[in-house]
């Protein structure tokens, strides 16, 4: 039978599957690690050839520091309990429904791979990207190594207009202001650090000065945290400007005292920033042709995005001007649209509004929110199927595409938690296999030794080229390297 | 650093996520996050003390806290980000456990369920 050999002798096991490598699939397997039970073993399926998720491709190259928690996943995988099945998706590979029947119990943590569109006219003109595909591309993922972008906008489309120089960005929170960093940062911080070669020569002969940060609210609605807007205010051979006028007129000292604090830390940056000068117009006069200008952009929505029509290449972008109404029950503030129109000319429009999880075929999907329904990390499936499910979910799948590697792990903990007082009620069966059905003859699976190879050899490469890593970013490619050097890894 | 003098010891008393009471003898100049890894003690560390995780946030007593020196704005930014911040409330990896600390109290905070919040 294709079971044979796999069978386990007298031994009461349990078995978690876990889908998706990420900190949110990571940290739940080391909680689950953590809580030292002998019976307990986990499997993680993971789509990519490679594990961590948006730790490898989300956080920006310039922010090493943040992926040290792999440090921990390392550690986690020394237990010798967690299984690491690469190159493996779960929709295409396996089913839902095979997973949950073969295993314990299943986690879902396959975070939040779409992302959010402006459903403007213009959309698809050329140099028109999202940020999930910019972010992808500056590292190394597999999926955008083939972006379209052009960041040279002087010399091929023929035009050395206004619109050469500027890059304009929709959305203020963490990832918009990555982007922007990445776009206006000098070459040299980002030279040594593992941003992928070729992302990194375009960056480089890049004619992008301006880069603008455009939010739909004001400065007391920015999403993104302190950290990153400090960062920006503080990089080197780029002047960041907030205009005064636009901060002031927000908040008066008595309110800025009742904020919150780290609103108001926030906010208490911006205005001393603005207080350092008086308009922005002097700095765009002035800019040396080396260094750059970011512009924080407030109270404006996209309207249109213009092109050009025979080169289809965007050249500019139409905005409404907002102004903001507090609702009266939930006093959110909402930004509302006034006659006012602002255009502004640029070659560049990143759309970071937001990224989006996609629904998995077999698992419930709460399409408004755009996450997997759950309490406290059991996944609900609704009145007419009320029995107890071994269905778990975890991280951005779980709650939205928000939140640092911090609320990520808190979040895991607490699926972790959920998952052992099922263990602990006797809720989850056991499983008598050492490698479930669902994975007999996937030979195209890779494994955590694989992966430790790969990484070994991108540091090493890295290297050489005065650089801490240079990613494989072409699957084929990676599979090869692992599939190959598995025999030489076996030679004597 | 097995052969560390007794005068080099410093107490600290800990109070972990289930409330429990832990007391234990930290090296002089260790962080509080090392402490409490060299002690199995629950305080995760993601960025392994680089300042971009704040998931080493402990809660000191009133008057240790006005011992130490004020923190950086890089640490003030990241505990911005911290569930349950206090008044109180400082980064384990950046304090560094000294003789004047002597018999300090250090609060891991309680694991916050609530997760919705921004
Ligand atoms: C651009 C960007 C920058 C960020 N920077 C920071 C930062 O500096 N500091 C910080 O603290 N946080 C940062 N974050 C936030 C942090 O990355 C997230 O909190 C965290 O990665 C969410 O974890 P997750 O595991 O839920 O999702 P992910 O990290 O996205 O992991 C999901 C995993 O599941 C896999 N997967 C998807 N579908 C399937 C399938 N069908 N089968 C198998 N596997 C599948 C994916 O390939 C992926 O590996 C950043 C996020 C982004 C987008
Ligand atoms: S360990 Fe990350 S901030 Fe202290």
């Amino acid at each position: 039978s294709p079971g044979g050999g796999y069978l386990l002798q007298h031994r009461d096991l349990h078995r978690i599957c876990i889908v998706g490598s990420g900190p949110a699939g990571f940290y739940t397997a080391h909680r689950l690690m953590k809580a030292g039970r002998d019976d307990l073993e986990v499997d993680i399926l993971e789509r990519l050839p490679l594990p961590y998720g948006l730790v490898r491709f989300g956080v920006a190259p310039d922010h090493p520091e943040v992926k040290n928690c792999i440090h921990t996943f390392e550690t986690a995988m020394e237990t010798g309990k967690i299984h690491f099945y690469g190159n493996i998706a779960v929709g295409d590979d396996v089913t839902v429904d095979e997973l949950t029947q073969f295993y314990s119990g299943v986690v879902f943590a396959h975070g939040a791979a779409g992302d959010r569109h402006l459903n403007v006219p213009g959309e698809h003109l050329k140099n028109v990207i999202g940020a999930k595909d910019f972010v992808g591309w500056y590292n190394g993922h597999p999926d955008n190594r083939h972006l379209e972008i052009n960041l040279d906008l002087v010399k091929p489309s023929g035009s050395d207009g206004p619109e050469s120089n500027t890059a304009v960005i929709f959305g203020q929170g963490n990832v918009a202001l990555d982007v922007a960093r990445i776009l206006s940062s000098p070459q040299d911080l980002l030279r040594d650090t593992d941003i992928s070669s070729a992302a990194f020569e375009q960056l480089a002969s890049s004619s992008i000065q301006r880069v603008l940060i455009v939010g739909r609210r004001g400065p007391m609605e920015i999403a993104a945290t302190i950290k990153e807007v400090r960062e920006q205010i503080n990089l080197p051979d780029c002047k960041t400007i907030i205009r005064a006028e636009d901060v002031r007129d927000q908040v008066t000292p008595e309110e800025l005292k009742a904020l919150p604090r780290p609103r108001k830390r926030l906010t208490e940056l911006l205005l001393k920033h603005t207080a350092d000068h008086a308009t922005a117009e002097g700095y765009l006069n002035d800019l040396s042709p080396r260094s750059k200008v970011c512009e924080f952009r407030f109270l404006r929505s996209p309207l249109e995005i213009i092109g050009d029509e025979t080169t289809g290449q965007v050249r500019g972008v139409r905005m409404s001007v907002n102004e903001l109404v507090a609702d009266p029950v939930t006093k959110k503030v909402k930004a509302k649209a006034t006659d006012g129109i602002e255009e502004i000319p640029c070659g560049l429009v990143i759309r970071s509004i937001g990224y989006r999880s996609h629904k998995l075929e077999g698992l419930p999907f709460d399409e408004k929110a755009a996450i997997v329904p759950n309490e406290h990390g059991r996944v609900s499936y609704g009145n007419k199927d009320q029995g107890f499910h071994n269905v778990y979910v975890t991280g951005w799948a779980k709650r939205g595409p928000q939140g640092v590697i911090l609320s990520t792990m808190n979040d895991a903990f607490e699926t972790a938690s959920a998952i052992l007082d099922d263990l602990d009620a006797g809720k989850l069966k056991e499983v008598d296999e050492e490698v479930p059905p669902p994975l007999h003859n996937m030979d195209k699976a890779v494994s955590f030794e694989d992966w430790s190879r790969l990484d070994k050899y991108e540091i090493e490469v890295g290297q050489q080229m005065g650089k801490s890593r240079e990613k494989m970013n072409d699957v084929p490619a990676i599979l090869r390297f692992m599939y190959e050097s598995r025999d030489a890894a076996s030679e004597p | 650093a097995g052969s560390k003098a007794l005068a080099d010891k410093v107490k600290v008393n800990w109070i972990d996520q289930d409330g429990d009471h832990v007391v234990v003898e930290a090296d002089e100049g260790d962080t509080l996050l090392e402490v409490a890894h060299a002690n199995g003690l629950d305080l995760e560390g993601a960025c392994d003390g680089t300042l971009a995780c704040s998931t080493c946030h402990v809660i000191l007593e009133q008057e240790v806290f006005d011992k130490l020196e004020e923190p950086e704005d890089e640490e003030l930014d990241m505990l911005d980000l911290a569930y349950g911040l206090t008044e109180t409330s400082r980064l384990g990896c950046q304090i560094k456990v000294s003789k004047d600390l002597e018999g300090m109290t250090v609060k891991i905070p309680e694991f916050s369920m609530d997760l919705r919040q921004t």
